[in-house]
């Protein structure tokens, strides 16, 4: 069985290894092949902040918050292991921030030790006037060795014709393989900044801004990203200077303590944006054959936060559509 | 009006902030700080300087709280402030784990720190030996900073600093009119006061940057604090040890304790190990005396033995430290103002 996977960011290789994980000895032979044009460092996924957070209401998408909340399971458990260094994930808590009174967010199960701001936490920040403090993940692309190890499992250079399955994981570049109207890029800006003296994410909201429109500061490793933006339609991977002031003077006036931070770097990306995620089969109807496709795509801000959840249900898709060509262990008694 | 002569004796952060203290809200008090040991090779250099308090046996609980306070309100507003990296305070959320449920669910501190709660059930997994734990926001002071922003702060206000080893008191007494007495450790030969005792403590300085949350056991002998640019852990607690030097055999046990808490701390680079001796006492010592020194009672202040907790309570004790100057100057005037 060959499978193609297209997407070297957090999607495409986290979906790569669901199916190798559950497929390696029960389809043999079993050759995945990751295929992209930019890998890690360049990725979407390299850009994030790399704070597993949802967008605060799921309108609904249970699907989506359940996929959420595996994610946050499997990363939380890997942590009593010392590979969790290795794979980049550790624990930070902060403070989500709104100008007004909300109802509680979608993952406030799913993280730890969800609460309320009290009085004097939300003294510390003038202009917000309600909010919440968790504990939450970080999934930080700090190692490329964590990337890297599927890599060199799996990544095969060659652009090989006659694949089995494809995996569509091709993110905001989906519509160039396969038109897509509800596919937009959700463009962000951030300023990575030295700041090691904060411990603390902070995440500030406001309705009518829209998502990561307000200022967020997220510490990283060594790092702390400093946001944001989220401009849909913009296409520009160029950083601008006009963001790049806005950001900077949101973010020192919600953290005093920046304005001794020294400024590392800017950096664009394109969070591929869709009214909802993508994951689906579909069988196209092209030339001899029909090929197998399995869409995972249109993650918006959320790809790190959701990602394990869509790769196990990609690979509950892969295994039906090896069920259906007898490829199954079933077909060998 | 004459100017009246206050020495401070110790350069720790008790030395420290008492003497900004007197010299910033007492202008007739011309203040100079004397010590042997100037950061960063005084005790508080050592200290983690998490924020955190415990009872002491023989002070009254509000007087406590109030210095608990204090220091809590005073650390805060810094830490929100542009000053903060440079005074080196952060804020730090984290947990305090017990092996049994304790008697006192809601400590004296509990409303002093922020956002006090019990930890939930599914935290609590990740210490499958420990029944319980307090999850909080507190602050950490990083000494090794702190101190040098206290002493610009100090000469700011009119301070003088003076790098010297006091033997006795006595040979204070021509140049100063009162003394305030900050040398922790010291103290137990300066004024020979045998309810000090040092504690020995070890530490090392992890590289481990991805650990954003402080974690204490609360036998005080097992922690990590995460700090600006490493992670203290620790530690120990001997009595009467008065051996700076690395004990390897304390890195080894101490490792192991902390990675049984934080596994990833197995992955962490050793930066460097400190050792440090705490000015143990009963309860700290902070009251005025009159000592007779050659021909004259002379005024002293007492602020030492804060065992591991000066820097808790250092801000709070050097009010009341500076109370008790207000209180020697009062009596002075039938003395000193000719």
């Amino acid at each position: 069985m060959r499978v193609a996977v297209i997407g070297a960011g957090v999607i495409g290789l986290s979906t790569a290894q669901s199916i190798y994980e559950q497929f390696h000895s029960t389809v043999s032979p079993l050759t995945i092949e990751v295929y992209a044009d930019q890998f890690t460092p360049l990725t979407t996924s390299d850009g994030a902040a790399g704070f597993w957070q949802p967008y605060l209401y799921d309108k609904g998408n249970v699907r989506e918050t359940k996929w959420n909340k595996e994610t946050f399971d499997y990363l939380l458990s890997s942590l009593s292991s010392p590979e969790c260094v290795k794979m980049g994930v550790f624990l930070q808590s902060g403070y989500n921030l709104c100008t007004e009174p909300a109802p509680d967010p979608s993952f406030k199960d799913a993280v730890l030790g969800f609460r309320q701001l009290t009085e004097r936490e939300l003294q510390m920040f003038p202009g917000y006037c309600f909010g919440w403090f968790n504990t939450a993940l970080m999934v930080e692309v700090i190692h490329p060795q964590g990337l890297l190890m599927l890599h060199q499992l799996l990544f095969n250079q060659n652009l090989k014709t006659g694949a089995d399955v494809i995996i569509n994981c091709s993110g905001l570049r989906s519509g160039e393989l396969q038109p897509d109207p509800d596919l937009k890029p959700g463009r962000g800006q951030i300023v990575k900044v030295d700041a090691p003296w904060l411990k603390h994410w902070i995440i500030t909201h406001d309705f009518k801004e829209g998502v990561y429109n307000t200022p967020y500061i997220i510490p990283g490793y060594r790092l702390v990203t400093v946001g944001g933006t989220f401009q849909v339609g913009n296409w520009s991977e160029q950083n601008n200077s006009t963001d790049h002031k806005k950001i900077w003077d949101a973010a020192c006036q919600l953290e005093p303590s920046l304005k001794h931070a020294r400024i590392v770097e800017d950096w664009s990306g394109l969070r591929p944006v869709r009214g909802k995620i993508r994951l689906e089969r579909e069988t196209i109807k092209s030339g001899a054959a029909p090929v197998e496709v399995i869409h995972n795509y249109g993650h918006g801000g959320y790809g790190l936060t959701i990602h394990r959840g869509c790769a196990q249900e990609a690979a509950r898709l892969f295994g039906q559509v090896v069920e259906q060509k007898g490829k199954g262990p079933k077909a060998r008694l | 009006m004459k100017t009246v002569r206050v020495a401070v004796v110790g350069a720790g952060v008790i030395g420290f902030s008492t003497a900004v203290r007197i010299a910033e809200a007492l202008p007739i008090c011309s203040v100079t700080l004397l010590a042997e040991k100037f950061s960063p090779d005084t005790t508080s250099d050592v200290a983690a300087g998490i924020v955190l308090a415990q009872e002491f046996p023989d002070i009254p609980l509000e007087r406590q709280r109030r210095w608990f306070k204090d220091g809590f309100d005073h650390f805060f507003a810094i830490a929100h402030s542009e000053d903060a990296p440079e005074a080196g305070i952060m804020m730090c959320s984290g947990c305090q784990i017990f092996r049994e449920a304790p008697a006192n669910m809601k400590p004296y501190w509990s409303d002093i720190v922020i956002g006090y709660r019990p930890m939930t059930d599914r935290e609590l997994k990740r210490f499958p030996n420990h029944k319980f734990g307090q999850a909080f926001t507190t602050l950490k002071c990083e000494c090794s900073s702190y101190l040098p922003w206290l002493e610009k702060r100090f000469r700011k206000a009119g301070g003088r600093v003076e790098q010297r080893r006091v033997n006795s008191l006595q040979e204070l007494s021509n140049d100063f009119d009162i003394i305030v007495n900050c040398t922790g450790l010291g103290s137990k030969t300066l004024v020979g006061d045998d309810q000090v005792q040092p504690i020995r403590g070890q530490v090392l300085k992890m590289d481990a940057p991805w650990l954003k949350h402080f974690i204490r056991d609360v036998d005080g002998m097992t922690y990590i604090y995460p700090g600006i640019h490493s992670v203290t852990i620790g530690g120990t607690r001997q009595v009467e040890d008065m051996r700076l030097h690395v004990d390897e055999g304390d890195s080894r046990s101490i490792l192991e304790r902390c990675s049984r808490l934080e596994p990833s701390l197995r992955k962490a680079k050793v930066l460097y190990q400190s050792v440090g001796l705490r000015p143990g006492r009963r309860s700290p010592r902070v009251e005025r005396e009159l000592v007779q020194m050659g021909g004259r009672q002379v005024p002293v202040v007492h602020n030492y033995g804060h065992g591991g907790w000066g820097v808790s309570f250092s801000w709070g004790t050097s009010m009341d430290a500076l109370e008790l100057v207000r209180q020697c100057l009062q009596e002075i005037p039938l003395q000193a103002k000719l």
